[in-house]
């Protein structure tokens, strides 16, 4: 458990170095500031319509992230060969993916915890200054618990990479097929209600794809948290417990396929 | 030569902005053409997980294509391009308010279309079940242009039992009241009346609620007067002369009750 953590600590800082991040967050703020430009343009959820910009402004950066952090830095310990320091110790191939995960999973978390932080500001001015048009069951809870799912769907998509990290360990393909995964992801629901009538093979290939795509609008809280709608405890539960299943699941393969690999 | 080519694109660059300038964005070729909306599923699909920021920005589509042209000379097509994409924001997000309330301002009136706005607000119905303005309109809309007294009751009666503005429930029960459902107006009030916790709101319902009863006692005895005469009464006065009722009732409202072609009106 020390090696991990020191593997994990070790790609923390590495990553909390790196200057893309400052850009990327640059980038939240930039978004913020065009909400504000915007929001005259809007007569009555001038709120949330503020709402909506915080909390696409969080996804679009913590896809940012991803494809332009994590994947790089993924990627950089085969290129440069620094794979080879920690495998070389006395560390398993499976404490190093671990920590590998768990190192990238902090730097997601801190970068959620300040974009979290910025969205809540942002909220709160557009709360201040158009105080009459706060959503009728407007709620804190709600604008967490959003950022909490968008934050479970980064995570579900970090290990999306690893698995692909773990198949090739060309970045191109990697941020490719992680990129189509994303698509794939956010399409299934809409997909397999439009195929829901179509008797036939398409159906059975959508629903086979839904079983082995991560499902990512399961995620997507942004319209209960705009418009404070009501949301069942059991469906947070279910699908929490879906995106650990699934990253267990990821991690696992990614751990397998990365014993067998020749390094060389 | 490189500065001379360079100059070139620039001059063309600039060209293409300018003839840029004057083209509008939509594609028109038949007249009275349908509204193209895109299907919803391609929309949902194209947005992704940033559909209500695609509806914030569809809105602003239709407000700025709007304000940039002159809307008292809009033609049914380029009206029928600002339903798509204000229809396209509300399937991107339909709990979105400022569609309904931008179609609710523009349509019945600019665009002489009450219809089509009140199809775009039923839509809503289901989305914004908290929300009192949306039956409003289209009880409003019923009314005001369609002078469609039944639906307009139905759909203002909805918003009375989602607002707790007592205007509303005496609107719609004066609505019904004209329509004919005399017995449905004094219903709903009833209702209302048992429900409200105000006692100004109280106040204002039972006077209501006595003037429509009052025009239901003369409405039941216009009716028996017409079973044994065979006709109509032409005052209210020989409803008491022939022994129907022994007395017109009291209206609240200090306006006396008269007929007028069979309908009891104060």
């Amino acid at each position: 458990m020390g090696k991990v953590y020191w593997i994990s600590w070790l790609a923390f800082k590495e990553g909390i170095k790196h200057r893309i991040l400052y850009g990327i967050i640059s980038f939240f703020i930039f978004v913020a500031a065009v909400s504000l430009l915007f929001a005259d343009f809007f007569a009555i959820d001038v709120v949330k319509v503020g709402i909506d910009f915080a909390l696409s402004g969080t996804s679009l950066t913590g896809l940012l992230i991803l494809f332009f952090l994590c994947i790089p830095m993924l990627n950089r310990d085969l290129d440069k060969r620094t794979v080879y320091f920690p495998i070389s110790s006395p560390v398993s191939r499976a404490q190093y993916i671990l920590g590998k995960f768990f190192g990238l999973f902090f730097i997601l978390l801190a970068c959620m915890v300040i974009l979290g932080i910025l969205s809540c500001l942002l909220i709160k001015l557009f709360m201040t200054l158009y105080k009459a048009y706060i959503p009728l069951n407007f709620s804190w809870a709600k604008i967490f618990l959003a950022l909490v799912f968008s934050f479970l769907s980064f995570l579900v998509l970090l290990s999306v990479i690893f698995f692909f990290w773990s198949i090739s360990s060309k970045g191109f393909i990697v941020s490719t097929f992680s990129l189509m995964t994303y698509i794939i992801g956010e399409s299934t629901a809409v997909v397999k209600e439009m195929v829901s009538s179509h008797p036939g093979v398409i159906k059975h290939i959508v629903n086979f794809a839904s079983w082995v795509f991560p499902n990512l609008s399961y995620f997507d809280l942004k319209k209960v948290a705009a418009h404070g709608l009501h949301i069942h405890l059991g469906y947070i539960l279910k699908v929490s417990i879906y995106a650990w299943f699934y990253i267990a699941i990821l991690l696992t393969l990614t751990i397998i396929i990365f014993q067998k690999k020749d390094l060389g | 030569m490189k500065k001379f080519v360079l100059v070139f694109l620039i001059l063309g660059y600039f060209i293409i902005i300018k003839n840029l300038a004057g083209t509008k964005p939509l594609v028109l070729t038949k007249e009275n053409s349908p509204p193209k909306v895109i299907p919803p599923a391609v929309l949902k699909l194209t947005w992704g997980e940033f559909k209500n920021l695609g509806a914030d920005f569809l809105f602003i589509k239709s407000l700025v294509y709007q304000e940039a042209e002159a809307i008292s000379k809009f033609s049914e097509q380029e009206w029928n391009y600002v339903y798509s994409v204000l229809e396209a924001s509300r399937v991107l997000d339909p709990y979105f308010k400022d569609p309904y309330w931008l179609v609710q301002a523009f349509f019945p009136w600019e665009a002489e279309s009450p219809e089509k706005a009140i199809a775009f607000l039923k839509k809503g119905l289901s989305y914004r079940t908290w929300d009192w303005t949306l039956p409003y309109y289209i009880g409003f809309n019923y009314f005001f242009f369609l002078r469609d007294y039944a639906q307009a009751s139905k759909y203002l009666f909805e918003a009375a039992k989602i607002s707790d503005n007592p205007f509303i429930a005496t609107l719609a029960a004066q609505i019904a009241y004209k329509g004919g459902k005399t017995e449905t107006a004094i219903a709903f009030l009833s209702d209302m009346y048992s429900k409200v916790v105000s006692e100004e709101a109280k106040k204002s319902i039972k006077k209501r609620l006595d003037a429509l009863q009052g025009v239901l006692i003369l409405e039941k005895a216009v009716e028996r007067y017409k079973m044994i005469f065979g006709h109509l009464p032409h005052t209210l006065s020989e409803l008491i002369d022939k022994g129907i009722i022994k007395e017109i009732p009291q209206n609240p409202y200090h306006t006396p009750y008269y007929l007028k072609d069979g309908k009891v009106l104060f």
